[in-house]
């Protein structure tokens, strides 16, 4: 089992990689969002380090969106998902290693990016531990959750649109606490109940979105 | 086994003409009987005068929004584990009016909180997640409609419709979480005055007539996804 | 003053509930 996990994470690392322009473009998506905001609510310095946890993460939510068409969309145009459908590992499974593999490639640079967009809002020092921390937790999240969302409008004609509909209001629930967690540790309460809310999440959304990403591929692949 | 026997579609289509057309005759007894407890027995409140009688709407449409998201769940569920095409329709059939009716108690809350709160929209926890219940239902019926497979369709929306099910908790609980961490709740929807019973009876009676109209109003739009499906 | 939002609310909803029912009624005919 464990081999099979590492081999389709291997896979879709390698894939990732020889396409590593699209991984790029959803990063810089992800920085130009960010630095749109200040442009639209002015400089001023007060306001920005209020809006920013609210900014990023939205920002982190919009990318981590556009990043999930490309889940199942290759394999799918290809029939490697079919194929993977019908092997003997459990679609389940298989669902899990890829959107581990999604996240890795489009959540997990997220991450490590978020604190230096922070600067640019003057995030005071001691908050970007708990963004940082917050996007650590819920970025997954967001990849499991989205993958059943992927599953469903897979090679649907408006699959994008229609998969930001279905899967922003299943979304809200992680950008309250993760954006959460950083305004309660600003504020000087400590954001440490919303960051056990969001590995609660985590380990919720590990054990049950796979299991309705495969029940949803099966659907979209007969 | 009677119920599997309903199962099919054709052999349920007159059932339902039958169900559809008494609910709607409760319905307007109903709506009658409410429409006359809320304006003629129920008195003028103390505090917020004549405008409270949105209640009467507001409050039932809010139940049955949420009370039809699960119905709608339950019958997807259904669907997907005995692979009845009966009920997956059903719950297709439940979807707008389910969605209508969130409509309706976002519509009039709002219209109610301007005069009493001052603004029509507040990010209080109940109207946040009645926000997010309207996407959910718009999400369900926007899923069906892209999909042209009508297997495909009703499975697809049935799995949504449960994850979205499941999610509903967890969004209330987290927008109430929220919301009271943000605010020092100075705005409290649920801290209404002790009810009068006129009060009361009027908001159960306009629950049950908008519950015999969405009886009605679905088995309608079943009969007519049974028609055209056939 | 504050009529006009009993007014609003009441109206728009039994006419939206009134739409269904006509958009329904419209639906079967075509049906038929």
């Amino acid at each position: 089992m464990t081999r099979v996990i590492r081999c389709l994470i291997y896979r879709d690392l390698l894939v990732a990689w020889r396409r590593r322009s699209d991984v790029a473009v959803t990063l810089l998506f992800f920085v130009i969002v960010v630095s749109l905001f200040p442009l639209g609510v002015g400089p001023e310095p007060e306001l920005l380090r209020q809006i920013a946890p609210g900014v990023i993460w939205v920002a982190a939510l919009l990318s981590s969106l556009l990043a999930l068409g490309r889940l199942f969309e290759a394999d799918h145009a290809d029939g490697t998902l079919e194929q993977l459908a019908l092997g003997a590992a459990p679609l389940g499974v298989v669902v899990s290693a890829k959107a581990l593999a999604h996240w890795l490639v489009s959540g997990l640079p997220l991450v490590a990016i978020a604190p230096l967009l922070a600067l640019q809002y003057d995030l005071p020092g001691g908050l970007y531990g708990v963004l940082a921390l917050s996007l650590l937790l819920g970025t997954p999240v967001l990849s499991m959750i989205g993958a059943i969302g992927a599953a469903l409008t897979l090679g649907l004609r408006g699959a994008g649109v229609l998969l930001a509909l279905l899967v922003l209001p299943l979304f809200v629930p992680v950008l309250i606490l993760g954006a959460g967690a950083v305004e309660m540790a600003a504020a000087g309460v400590g954001g440490h109940g919303q960051l056990l809310l969001l590995g609660a999440m985590l380990v919720v959304a590990a054990a049950l979105a796979p299991w309705a990403s495969a029940a949803a591929l099966r659907i979209s692949l007969e | 086994m009677k119920w599997f026997w309903y199962a099919s579609p054709q052999t349920f289509l007159p059932l339902a003409g039958t169900i559809a057309r008494w609910c709607a005759l409760a319905a307007a007894l109903l709506t009658a009987a409410g429409l006359y407890i809320g304006f003629v027995v129920a008195p003028t409140d103390a505090q917020q005068g004549e405008v409270y009688r949105i209640i009467f709407i507001h409050v039932p449409a809010a139940w049955m929004s949420m009370f039809l998201y699960l119905v709608m769940a339950f019958w997807a569920a259904l669907g997907l584990a005995l692979n009845t095409r009966l009920s997956a329709m059903m719950a297709a059939a439940l979807a707008p009016t389910g969605a209508l009716f969130t409509f309706i108690a976002l519509w009039t809350g709002s219209l109610w909180g301007k005069p009493t709160w001052g603004t029509y929209w507040v990010w209080d926890a109940r109207l946040t997640s009645e926000l997010i219940l309207l996407f959910l239902y718009l999400g369900f019926i926007a899923l069906r409609a892209a999909i042209d497979d009508p297997r495909r369709a009703d499975r697809a929306a049935g799995v949504l419709a449960i994850v979205g099910v499941v999610n509903v908790p967890i969004i209330y609980y987290s927008v109430q979480w929220w919301n009271t961490l943000h605010q020092g709740a100075s705005v409290s929807f649920t801290r209404a005055p002790t009810m009068a019973a006129t009060m009361l009876a009027g908001m159960i009676v306009m629950a049950a007539a908008f519950w015999m109209y969405s009886i009605a109003v679905s088995l309608f739009r079943l009969r007519c996804m049974i028609r055209e499906s056939a | 003053m504050n009529d006009v939002y009993i007014w609003g609310s009441y109206l728009v909803t039994f006419a939206l509930l009134a739409a269904e029912v006509a958009l329904l009624a419209r639906r079967a005919r075509k049906g038929k």
